[in-house]
C-alpha cells in the first residue's frame, strides 16, 4: 500500500462473537473502521447514526432479523444506498434468493472464506 | 301415555257426554239393528283405512266420515256416539293399538258428538231433500274439524311444536280426504233413500272401495322403493362422517315419512355418535338417546338380515321413548346394520301420531336402506382415516424438512468459527501478536468441541431411532459426576449451577447420565436466564432419582408432553438467542429409555420447571465366573505376561 487511504467504516452485525472477533479482527489489520454489534436493533441504530460505507449483516440475530433490518435500510434515505454483504448460515437456494430480494448486494455463507469477503469489500471501495 | 294427552282425552270424552247429555233430541231413537249395524260398519271404517302419501306427508284415510252421514239421518246423536265408540274401540282392538285406543275413541266420541248435534240443531232433516245435504255437509265439516282439532293439538303436546304449523302441516291432506270420505257418504245416504235398489249397488261401492285401496297400497309401495332408489343413490358418495349421518337421517325421514329420525354409528374407538334430524334441521344426538340406540343394537344377532320388524320396533318403542321424551313416539320404525365386523348402524324414524305401520312394509324398506347406510357410513370412515393418515405424513415430512434446514444451520456455525479462526492465524502469521494468536486458537477449539458434540449428539439420536443404543453399565461415581458437571457447565450458567448429588456408586452409564444432564443444564441455561439452576440427586430404594430445576418462566401443561418429542422447540422464531436442534429432550428420553429409568417434568411451586430422571441401579458388578458374561470376559482373569504362549484370554 502506497497511498495511506483514509479508514472506511464499516458495520458487522453478527450475534455470533467470533464472528464479530474474527472479521473485526481482520477488516482492523487492513486499515478499516469496525464497529461491530450483536442483534438488530443496535445495527439499525448505529447503521443510522454512523451511516457506514459497508454493511455486513447477519440473518438470524435476536431483536430484528436481518431481513427487518435489511428492510428498513433500504426504506430509509441515508441508508438506503449502504452496499449490504448477507453473511449467512442459511445456505439453500431459497435462503440466497430470499436474500437477494430483500435488497442485498452480495451472498455469502457461512463458513465463508475470508479473502472471499475482503475481495468483496475491496471491489466496492 | 304423557299427562297433557291424557288431560286432552279426557276433555274430549266430556265434551262428547256433555253435548250428548244436555243436548235434547226429539228425534226417535234407532232400533237396535240399526245400532248394531252402524257399530259394525263404523269398525269396519276403522279396519279399512287407505294409507296415502303426499311427499312427506302420510295420512290414513278412513271412510269414517262416510258412515257418519249414513249414521246421521238414521241415528240421534246419543245412539250415534254410542255406535261410534264401540265401532273404534272395535278396530282398535282389532288392530292392537292400545296406546292409542283411548286417544282415538275419544277423539271420534267428541267428533260424532259435535256432528249430531250440529245436525239435530238444523232440525234433523231428511236425506231427499237438499237441505238435509247441507246439514250432512255442515255436520260432517264440524265432525272434521273436532277429529283434526284433536289430532293437532295431541301431536303439537307432544312433540312441543306450536299448534299453527301442525295444524297448517295436516289440515289440507285431512281436509281433501274428508271430504271425499263425505261425500261418498252422502251419495250412500241418498241411494239408500232410493230404495232396495240401494242393496245391489253397495257390493259395488264396497269392490271399488277395497279395490282403491289395493291400488293405494301399491301405489304407496312402488312410491317407497323408488324413494329407496333415489335416496341410496343421494347418500351414495359421501366422505365427512357428519354430513353422512345428517343426510342418511333426513332420507331415511323422507323414506317412510316419518317426522324426525336419529342415525347412530359407533366409532373405531367403541363410542357412539348421532344425529336427530327433524323439519327444524338437524342437532347431534344426546348421549341418553346414543346409549338407548346402543341398546338396541346387541339384539341384531337375533337377527341374520339386520332389518327391523316387529321387535326391534317394539324395543325401541319401550326403549328409545325414555330417552326421547321431545320426540312423538307414536309410531317409530327401527332399522339395524352392519358392514362388516364393526360399523352398526341403528336408524329410527319417528311418525306422526295418526299414521299406522304398515304391517312391516316400512321396516322391510327401512333396513334395505340401513344396510346401505352401514356402507356408506363405514365408507365415510375409511376415507377420513385415510386423509387423516395422509395430513400427518405431510406433517412429518414438514417436520423433517425443517429439521434438515435447522441442522445444516448448526452444523455451519461453528465450523465458521473455526475456519475463520485458522484462516486468520494462517494469513497474518508472524505478525499476530501473541496474544491474539491464543485467542483465535482457543476459538477454534471451543468451536471444534462444540461441534464434536452436536455430532454425537446427532448420532445418538440416530441409534436411539435406529434402536442400536446399549447402556454400557459402569460403577459411576456420583462426586465426580458432580464435579464434571461443575467445572464444565458453571461458566456456561454464568456461576448459577449448583450441584448435589448424594455420594457413592450408581451402576449404570455413566457417560449417557452425564449426557443428560448436561443436555438438561444447557435448557435451563437457555429458557431461564435468570434464577438459579439446581441440580440434586438422592437413592430412593433401587433407584437413583435425580433433578434439575429452574426459576424460568416455566412450560405450560399442553407443552409439557410435545417437548420430549424430535424437532419440538418452544421458542421458534428466527430471533432465539441461542441456536439449538430441538434435540435435546428428545435425546434425554431416548438415553433416560436406555438407562432402563424414566423422566419427567413439572412446574414448581413459586414458578420454573423441575426436571426428573429416575434412573435404576443395576446393583453391583457380578463376580466373573465361568458364563458370567458381563462385559469382562469368561474365564479367569490372568495378567497377559504370566499366560503361557500361544492362550488366547477372554
Amino acid at each position: 500500500m502506497s497511498l495511506v487511504e483514509p479508514a472506511r467504516r464499516i458495520l458487522v452485525a453478527d450475534d455470533d462473537e467470533d464472528v464479530r472477533e474474527t472479521i473485526t479482527f481482520n477488516l482492523q489489520m487492513l486499515g478499516y473502521q469496525v464497529t461491530g454489534v450483536g442483534n438488530g436493533e443496535d445495527a439499525l441504530r448505529v447503521a443510522r447514526q454512523m451511516v457506514p460505507e459497508l454493511i455486513i449483516l447477519d440473518l438470524m440475530m435476536p431483536e430484528l432479523n436481518g431481513f427487518e433490518v435489511l428492510a428498513s435500510l433500504r426504506g430509509h434515505p441515508a441508508t438506503r444506498e449502504v452496499p449490504v454483504v448477507v453473511l449467512s448460515a442459511r445456505a439453500a437456494d431459497a435462503d440466497v434468493w430470499d436474500g437477494w430480494k430483500a435488497g442485498a448486494d452480495y451472498y455469502i455463507t457461512k463458513p465463508f472464506v475470508l479473502d472471499e469477503l475482503i475481495h468483496f469489500i475491496e471491489l466496492v471501495g | 301415555m304423557k299427562s297433557s294427552i291424557l288431560a286432552l282425552v279426557l276433555c274430549l270424552v266430556a265434551l262428547a257426554a256433555g253435548l250428548v247429555l244436555g243436548v235434547p233430541t226429539a228425534h226417535p231413537s234407532g232400533s237396535p239393528g240399526v245400532v248394531a249395524a252402524c257399530t259394525v260398519a263404523f269398525a269396519l271404517a276403522g279396519l279399512l283405512s287407505v294409507h296415502l302419501e303426499l311427499r312427506r306427508n302420510a295420512f290414513t284415510v278412513t271412510p269414517g266420515e262416510a258412515v257418519l252421514v249414513v249414521g246421521l239421518f238414521l241415528l240421534p246423536p246419543a245412539q250415534l256416539v254410542l255406535a261410534v265408540a264401540v265401532g273404534q274401540s272395535c278396530a282398535c282392538l282389532i288392530e292392537r293399538l292400545s296406546g292409542k285406543a283411548a286417544f282415538n275413541v275419544a277423539q271420534s266420541s267428541a267428533a260424532a258428538a259435535v256432528a249430531g248435534v250440529v245436525f239435530v240443531a238444523l232440525g234433523h232433516p231428511q236425506a231427499r231433500s237438499p237441505w238435509g245435504w247441507a246439514a250432512a255437509t255442515l255436520a260432517v265439516a264440524g265432525y272434521f274439524v273436532v277429529n283434526v282439532g284433536a289430532i293437532c293439538t295431541a301431536v303439537a303436546l307432544a312433540e312441543h311444536r306450536p299448534l299453527r304449523e301442525v295444524a297448517a302441516a295436516t289440515a289440507l291432506p285431512a281436509a281433501v280426504a274428508a271430504s271425499a270420505s263425505g261425500c261418498m257418504g252422502l251419495l250412500v245416504a241418498v241411494l239408500a233413500t232410493l230404495g232396495p235398489a240401494v242393496v245391489l249397488v253397495a257390493p259395488v261401492i264396497g269392490l271399488l272401495f277395497v279395490a282403491s285401496r289395493s291400488v293405494a297400497r301399491h301405489r304407496s309401495e312402488h312410491l317407497r322403493f323408488r324413494r329407496l332408489y333415489t335416496a341410496s343413490s343421494r347418500t351414495g358418495g359421501l366422505t365427512g362422517l357428519e354430513d353422512a349421518l345428517v343426510t342418511l337421517a333426513d332420507e331415511a325421514r323422507l323414506l317412510v315419512t316419518g317426522t324426525t329420525a336419529l342415525a347412530c354409528v359407533d366409532r373405531a374407538d367403541g363410542s357412539w355418535a348421532g344425529v336427530v334430524v327433524n323439519d327444524g334441521g338437524h342437532r347431534p344426538a344426546t348421549l341418553d338417546e346414543l346409549r338407548a340406540a346402543q341398546r338396541l343394537v346387541p339384539r341384531r344377532s337375533d337377527d341374520n338380515d339386520g332389518h327391523g320388524h316387529a321387535g326391534a320396533a317394539t324395543i325401541a318403542r319401550a326403549v328409545l321413548p325414555e330417552a326421547l321424551s321431545r320426540i312423538a313416539a307414536g309410531d317409530v320404525v327401527v332399522a339395524l346394520s352392519t358392514a362388516g365386523e364393526a360399523d352398526h348402524v341403528a336408524l329410527a324414524v319417528f311418525r306422526e301420531l295418526d299414521a299406522r305401520d304398515q304391517a312391516g312394509g316400512q321396516a322391510d324398506v327401512l333396513g334395505a336402506f340401513a344396510r346401505h347406510a352401514a356402507l356408506t357410513l363405514a365408507n365415510a370412515r375409511l376415507y377420513q382415516e385415510v386423509e387423516e393418515a395422509l395430513r400427518r405424513q405431510v406433517d412429518l415430512n414438514r417436520q423433517k424438512d425443517d429439521f434438515l434446514a435447522t441442522v445444516s444451520h448448526e452444523l455451519r456455525t461453528p465450523l465458521t468459527s473455526i475456519l475463520g479462526a485458522v484462516d486468520t492465524i494462517a494469513r497474518f502469521g508472524d505478525r499476530l501478536p501473541g496474544e491474539r494468536r491464543e485467542q483465535f486458537f482457543a476459538m477454534a477449539k471451543n468451536q471444534g468441541q462444540r461441534l464434536q458434540r452436536l455430532i454425537e449428539d446427532l448420532l445418538m439420536v440416530a441409534a436411539a431411532d435406529a434402536g442400536t443404543a446399549r447402556c454400557l453399565a459402569t460403577e459411576t461415581d456420583m462426586d465426580e459426576l458432580a464435579c464434571g458437571l461443575t467445572a464444565d457447565l458453571g461458566p456456561l450458567s454464568g456461576g448459577r449451577l449448583t450441584v448435589e448429588l448424594e455420594p457413592g456408586l450408581l451402576r449404570t452409564d455413566g457417560e449417557k447420565l452425564r449426557r443428560i444432564l448436561v443436555n438438561l443444564v444447557e435448557n435451563a441455561v437457555k429458557y431461564a436466564p435468570e434464577g438459579p439452576i439446581e441440580v440434586t440427586g438422592r437413592r430412593a430404594g433401587d433407584f437413583f432419582e435425580l433433578a434439575v430445576a429452574d426459576r424460568g418462566p416455566g412450560i405450560s401443561m399442553f407443552d409439557r408432553e410435545r417437548i420430549f418429542e424430535r424437532f419440538v422447540q418452544l421458542d421458534q422464531s428466527s430471533t432465539r438467542r441461542q441456536g439449538g436442534t430441538g434435540l435435546g429432550l428428545y435425546l434425554c428420553r431416548q438415553l433416560v429409555e436406555v438407562l432402563g429409568g424414566t423422566i419427567s417434568v413439572s412446574g414448581r411451586n413459586r414458578g420454573g420447571t423441575s426436571f426428573t430422571v429416575r434412573v435404576p441401579d443395576a446393583g453391583p458388578q457380578p463376580r466373573p465366573g465361568p458364563g458370567a458374561g458381563a462385559g469382562v470376559g469368561v474365564g479367569k482373569v490372568v495378567p497377559r505376561r504370566m499366560a503361557p504362549a500361544g492362550m488366547e484370554l477372554g
